[in-house]
């Protein structure tokens, strides 16, 4: 037994350096893969989840994990934030918010943190991601889940039925990243890892790779780290559209879980419900929308951002010329935030707080 | 654990120039201040402000929060997307804003968004949490009976034919002329901004709490500054008497000193927003008339009303505080409010319960044959009991001296003199002797007497031109 786990060891060891050879390769021939993960495949992946006769400890008990990963999404992608090159969605301590998530003393990334919606009575603080906390203890289904709006590659959460008490999950079938044609979450980010690009995704396709945070088919521009401490310089520039048809906006990822939060939401004033993908630059030039960011200065507010056409770079002011566009995560974090609803800001605990972002008339 | 490592650069903090940062600075302290004008509005006060049922504390959202008027998704937590009203409502209201198909009173709580929390003070919850008095009791110290809620000011005394109110279908219609108002708003929109409207009723004396807006103006409030009152109106304003009192004035019991108008808004300009046209009453199925507040001109038709910044005529005989011997020249300019209510009352014509420090003697009918309108008339002008030394009680409500001319040079400027050859019988019934005649056949909004009006009564008696031809008889 001994000599077989031996010999087993040293094929993994060959494999994964002959793995680690040709993705370094592929990392080299290809310039655009700038946000491709890189680094030895041993630092992710076991050929037998073994290692001398046993799984190594850092791998935990719950392997073999799929894709011959070393563990889950969590587990890669658990920790606290520094700046570093791992990006971490998930702390087993209170993350350091701020008012906003994004002020100069942060360490929550874009989509904000679970942490918060593990803690007791933190359901409506983000999603209950399946394996990281229990289900929602109000919510069975996705609010406004209408199920008939697909991905780029024809996939729709839940394959347009969501099971009651299904718990999201990080990707696949039931999750936002990757393909929803996928039950298993490695099988839905395929390559979105390996092939990754970083910066303007203007043009996402059905890969992983190609979208915006391994999120099929959305366009943006991807700060190169993940909005840790942003600033109006460095940020992600989100994707929006008006007309609500475009399937590349960050918005339209919401909507297909969300759908019905997105319907009768590009009528026009007075609107049903508050308007995403929808450019406040179709208001009045006198209105109090366009004192975003300040009146006549227009500064990009990188915590409560604003989405755009044109995402080929990140913008430092608006014009309210297709810069400006609402979107869901003008509001909200993705991922979960320590404020009721997940939003961005304590919007519950005031009288509105950040709205007058928008709202100015009301500040 | 070893962790993949990615090939990223960190430009930013190369890239970060200082201005850069500076601006960003200031954006992140915007996000938790909030002093601005909702902050500052009733609805916003984070101890009084808007609170909607088991979303207060300790329900998830602080009082003054958007969500209890508001919700974004027209649904609200955990029976989403179902909004409170079963469907989404406009603005992400929970509820429509205005009932349309409802033309007349009662109103229903359901009727108009705001009643939702401006309801009847029996079904406020908690009871009588959201008490709204009218203008008499708010700011006229008449603290006796009166409506305890918005709603009810709309709804009082819903049998009697004399109660009026603000029509609100005729509000919403006639507001949508204004850009701002839309068909999905609620009619108190036209006169107030639910984002802006202050707390007045617990500061009456200070009119930078007001809850107006002129519907011009949405975007502002309406009174708050010095130039927006009635002492900046033109003409000159005297403040009427606090309830009960002889030494204090409106609004709220003010002294000499802020009795000038500089502590009341300018209703002239605000009511007239609307007012100064032909107005379609579906109440009185008519056309109400146009308000002329500015006018001067005398004592000619197409002169303005006196009681606005038209004079009187020769001279005129009043009660405290407007018998002062230095009356100003061409009299006082009078305030909306100084008569009116603005949502509803138990007299006709939205006339006040009390007026210039006393309550009207009855109610005040919308028949123009009798003396009810006396009843207001009264509160300012000296009536024959007043002229003639108080003393015989059967004198109070007549006005024979002011019409007639009584003793002295008291009748120099009346219209109709005695003695001249006049004829009782032609204008007054005479049974058992020379019976008034209704104060509302020439005394209202625009009126004038000459030889065809008001011409011929109902009874058919001909009112004969006054003295000079022509006398504008309000």
């Amino acid at each position: 037994m001994k000599r077989k786990a031996d010999s087993r060891s040293a094929l993994d060891g060959l494999l994964a350096s002959l793995t680690g050879c040709v993705s370094l390769l592929l990392v080299l021939l290809a310039p655009s893969a700038q946000a491709a993960v890189t680094g030895l495949c041993s630092s992710c992946h076991t050929m037998h989840y073994s290692q001398d006769g046993g799984a190594m400890p850092e791998w935990g008990d719950d392997g073999p994990f799929e894709s011959l990963l070393t563990s889950t999404c969590a587990g890669c992608h658990m920790g606290v934030n520094d700046g570093g090159a791992m990006p971490f969605v998930f702390s087993s301590q209170p993350p350091v918010y701020g008012v906003s998530g994004s002020g100069s003393d942060s360490n929550t990334l874009a989509g904000g943190n679970f942490y918060w919606v593990a803690q007791a009575g933190g359901d409506t603080r983000g999603h209950n991601v399946y394996g990281l906390m229990a289900r929602d203890q109000t919510l069975s289904q996705p609010p406004g889940y209408t199920g008939n709006r697909a991905a780029a590659d024809g996939s729709v959460p839940g394959a347009g039925s969501w099971p009651v008490g299904q718990q999201v999950t990080c990707a696949g079938v039931y999750g936002c990243h990757g393909s929803h044609a996928e039950q298993s979450p490695a099988e839905a980010v395929r390559g979105g890892h390996h092939q990754g690009r970083g910066g303007a995704l203007v043009t996402p396709d059905t890969e992983p790779a190609n979208g915006f945070r391994m999120l099929v088919g959305i366009a943006g521009y991807e700060d190169a780290d993940w909005e840790f401490r942003p600033t109006v310089a460095a940020h992600n520039q989100y994707k929006g559209s008006t007309g609500g048809a475009d399937n590349s906006t960050i918005s339209s990822l919401c909507a297909r879980c969300h759908g019905n939060f997105h319907s009768a939401v590009s009528a026009g004033s007075p609107w049903l419900r508050h308007p995403v993908d929808y450019d406040m630059g179709s208001t009045a030039p006198n209105s109090e929308y366009r004192s975003y960011g300040g009146a006549e200065r227009n500064s990009y507010r990188p915590d409560i951002p604003v989405a755009s056409l044109n995402v080929s770079q990140p913008l430092t002011r608006v014009t309210f010329s297709g810069d400006t566009i609402v979107a869901c995560v003008s509001c909200h974090r993705a991922h979960g935030s320590p404020n009721h609803k997940m939003m961005r800001w304590d919007y519950a605990g005031s009288i509105g707080g950040g709205c007058t972002a928008c709202h100015t008339s009301k500040d | 654990m070893s962790r993949p490592v990615t090939d990223q650069s960190r430009p930013k903090r190369i890239r970060q120039v200082t201005f850069a940062t500076a601006l960003w600075l200031v954006a992140l302290a915007s996000v938790s201040a909030w002093a601005g004008p909702y902050g500052n509005s009733a609805h916003g006060d984070t101890v009084n402000g808007v609170a909607r049922g088991d979303l207060a504390p300790p329900g998830p959202y602080a009082v003054g929060n958007c969500a209890h008027c508001h919700e974004q998704h027209a649904s609200m937590g955990g029976v989403e997307p179902a909004p409170a009203s079963g469907s989404p409502s406009p603005f992400a209201l929970f509820a429509p804003g205005f009932e349309s198909s409802r033309r007349y009173k009662p109103y229903q709580t359901t009727d108009v968004m705001c009643f939702g929390c401006h309801a009847d003070s029996s079904l406020q919850v908690p009871l009588g949490s959201l008490l709204n008095y009218d203008y008499a009791r708010a700011f006229g110290g008449y603290d006796s009976g009166g409506p305890e809620s918005i709603l009810e000011a709309f709804n009082q005394n819903p049998a009697g034919p004399d109660a009026s109110y603000h029509n609100l279908y005729d509000v919403w219609n006639h507001a949508k002329r204004f850009p701002y108002f839309k068909d999905a708003s609620a009619p108190c929109d036209a006169c107030h901004n639910p984002h802006r409207a202050r707390r007045n009723r617990e500061f009456p004396q200070n009119p930078e709490y007001t809850a107006l807006s002129r519907p011009t103006e949405h975007e502002s409030l309406w009174g708050d500054a010095p130039e927006e009152r009635m002492n900046a109106y033109g003409g000159s304003y005297q403040s009427p008497l606090f309830f009960g009192s002889r030494m204090t004035y409106e609004p709220g019991g003010v002294g000499e000193i802020g009795a000038d108008g500089s502590k009341t808004p300018d209703y002239v300009s605000y009511c007239n927003d609307c007012h100064r046209e032909r107005i379609r009453s579906n109440t009185l199925m008519r056309d109400m008339v146009a308000i002329d507040w500015k006018t001067g001109g005398g004592d000619s038709a197409a002169a303005g009303d006196k009681h606005g910044s038209n004079g009187f005529t020769g001279s005129i005989f009043m009660k405290k505080p407007y018998e002062k011997i230095a009356v100003p020249a061409g009299g006082y300019v009078l305030s909306c409010m100084d008569c009116h209510e603005a949502h509803g009352s138990p007299n006709a014509y939205l006339v006040r319960r009390s007026v210039n420090g006393e309550a009207l003697g009855g109610v005040f009918t919308q028949d123009r044959s009798g003396n009810s309108w006396a009843y207001l008339c009264g509160r300012c002008h000296q009536d024959d009991y007043q002229q003639g030394g108080m003393t015989d009680p059967n004198q109070v409500n007549r006005w024979r001296t002011v019409h007639h001319g009584g003793t002295g040079s008291d009748g120099s400027d009346v219209p109709y003199q005695t003695g001249g050859g006049g004829n009782c019988g032609t204008c007054h019934e005479q049974s058992p002797g020379p019976q008034p005649i209704g104060c509302g056949y020439c005394h209202f909004h625009g009126a004038y007497c000459d030889s065809t009006h008001p011409g011929t009564l109902p009874n058919g008696k001909t009112i004969p031109a006054p003295l000079g031809g022509v006398r504008r008889t309000f």
